[in-house]
């Protein structure tokens, strides 16, 4: 148990930092994080390396928080009326954590697009796969979700 | 600001990175665990104690299949005051070769066979028993049951001697190691020499004739044993009697 223990909290706050990107609500992406601790405990026989474990952790994280999504059936097309959630809570624009705010200010379609395509390097073809999408509505998904942050990162530069 | 530009903003800013999570988390983490195996202690006194059982068994069994494998080949010693007696042995003599045949008539208990020859010898039946005593002098049995078996020169070849038996279909009551029935002949010729020592103590009137009667193979291998300690013998004293000088 000990031994779980310190695996986990070594692990653990990775896990979660990847699942926050997904998900708006913190506990949605707590929930998310504890779905793939439980996985890699039950799993941890089968893997082999120690090295390949934090890329098995990642895969599976965002695995996890795109099961999640999907579930909920997430509008991938439309949403053409941007949410402009006012303020960001930041100051500086190259903090992490208020980058981290405005990405999950994304609504969730915009946002999980994005993640796959610019933080975790999935190809369009990829995308529409795993999200069961077609390639043209992954291109213009990713092209809103930048065009919102663009605008966002627009107004913080103003300030 | 280009895409490729945001993107490697973001990219860089929030790919890798941790967030603590509440500590209430590994709780749920913690429930779900793989339940860990309770070790299972294995008593190991049971099966010893079968063991000890089985082996006692067959040690039993063992000695049993020993002790009733007597083909006919009998050590006796036999005190010679009764005439009628001793004429027996010149005749029986010769059987050793037609007892071996026979091990089906004579395989008795050693107790039986002990007595059916205290009384065959009072009747004079003419029987396959190799020496007849006496019934007034007591005698010492020995079981020499293995003779039989051994062929010329291939004592250490019984084993596949009786491989061949059992293929050919004849019925061996047990197992049989040769080497420990061969040490059980060398104590059975001490415990002969014994009881000659005892009765020349004892200054028994009587002379006492003590008959061994061996298959001639063995006859000859013991015979080549005593020239070889002989020989040996020979060899040591005029050592020892170079060395003094």
């Amino acid at each position: 148990m000990d031994a779980q223990r310190a695996l986990y909290e070594a692990l653990a706050p990775r896990v979660l930092h990847t699942c926050k990107r997904y998900f708006s609500d913190e506990a949605d992406a707590e929930d998310a994080m504890i779905r793939t601790m439980t996985t890699m405990f039950q799993q941890l026989p089968t893997i082999r390396e120690a090295k390949a474990l934090p890329a098995w952790l990642r895969r599976t994280a965002v695995n996890e928080c795109l099961m999640e999504l999907r579930r909920r059936k997430v509008e991938w097309v439309g949403a053409d009326a941007l949410p402009d959630t006012g303020s960001s809570a930041t100051d500086s624009l190259h903090d992490r954590e208020a980058l981290m705010e405005l990405l999950r200010q994304l609504p969730d379609g915009y946002r999980t697009v994005f993640n796959l395509y610019a933080l975790e390097g999935f190809s369009h073809a990829e995308i529409a796969e795993q999200l069961g999408i077609s390639e043209a509505t992954s291109k213009s998904q990713l092209s809103r979700a930048r065009q919102w942050l663009q605008r966002r990162l627009a107004n913080f530069d103003l300030q | 600001m280009s895409s490729n530009d945001m993107d490697k903003l973001f990219r860089e800013a929030l790919s890798e990175g941790q967030a603590t999570p509440r500590p209430e988390a590994w709780a749920h983490v913690a429930a779900s665990l793989p339940k860990a195996q309770p070790k299972r202690r294995t008593l190991w006194w049971p099966y010893a104690a079968a063991a000890s059982v089985a082996l006692a068994a067959v040690g039993t069994w063992w000695m049993q299949a020993s002790r009733q494998r007597v083909p006919g080949n009998q050590l006796l010693v036999t005190s010679n005051q009764q005439p009628a007696a001793s004429k027996q042995p010149a005749t029986s003599n010769q059987q050793p070769a037609t007892s071996n045949q026979q091990p089906a008539t004579s395989n008795q208990q050693p107790a039986t066979s002990s007595q059916q020859l205290a009384t065959s010898s009072k009747q004079q039946v003419a029987s396959n028993q190799l020496l007849v005593a006496s019934q007034s002098v007591d005698f010492a049995l020995f079981d020499v049951a293995f003779l039989p078996r051994m062929e010329a020169d291939a004592f250490e070849e019984s084993v596949p001697l009786l491989k061949r038996q059992v293929m050919a279909g004849v019925q061996i009551p047990a197992p049989e190691v040769p080497r420990p029935r061969y040490l059980q002949l060398a104590a059975n010729v001490q415990n002969v020499w014994t009881a000659v020592q005892e009765y020349r103590e004892a200054e028994v009137p009587a002379e006492v004739t003590v008959e061994v009667h061996v298959p001639a193979p063995v006859l000859q291998r013991i015979n080549q044993t005593k020239m070889l300690a002989s020989n040996l013998n020979q060899s040591w004293s005029t050592l020892q009697s170079r060395r003094s000088r």
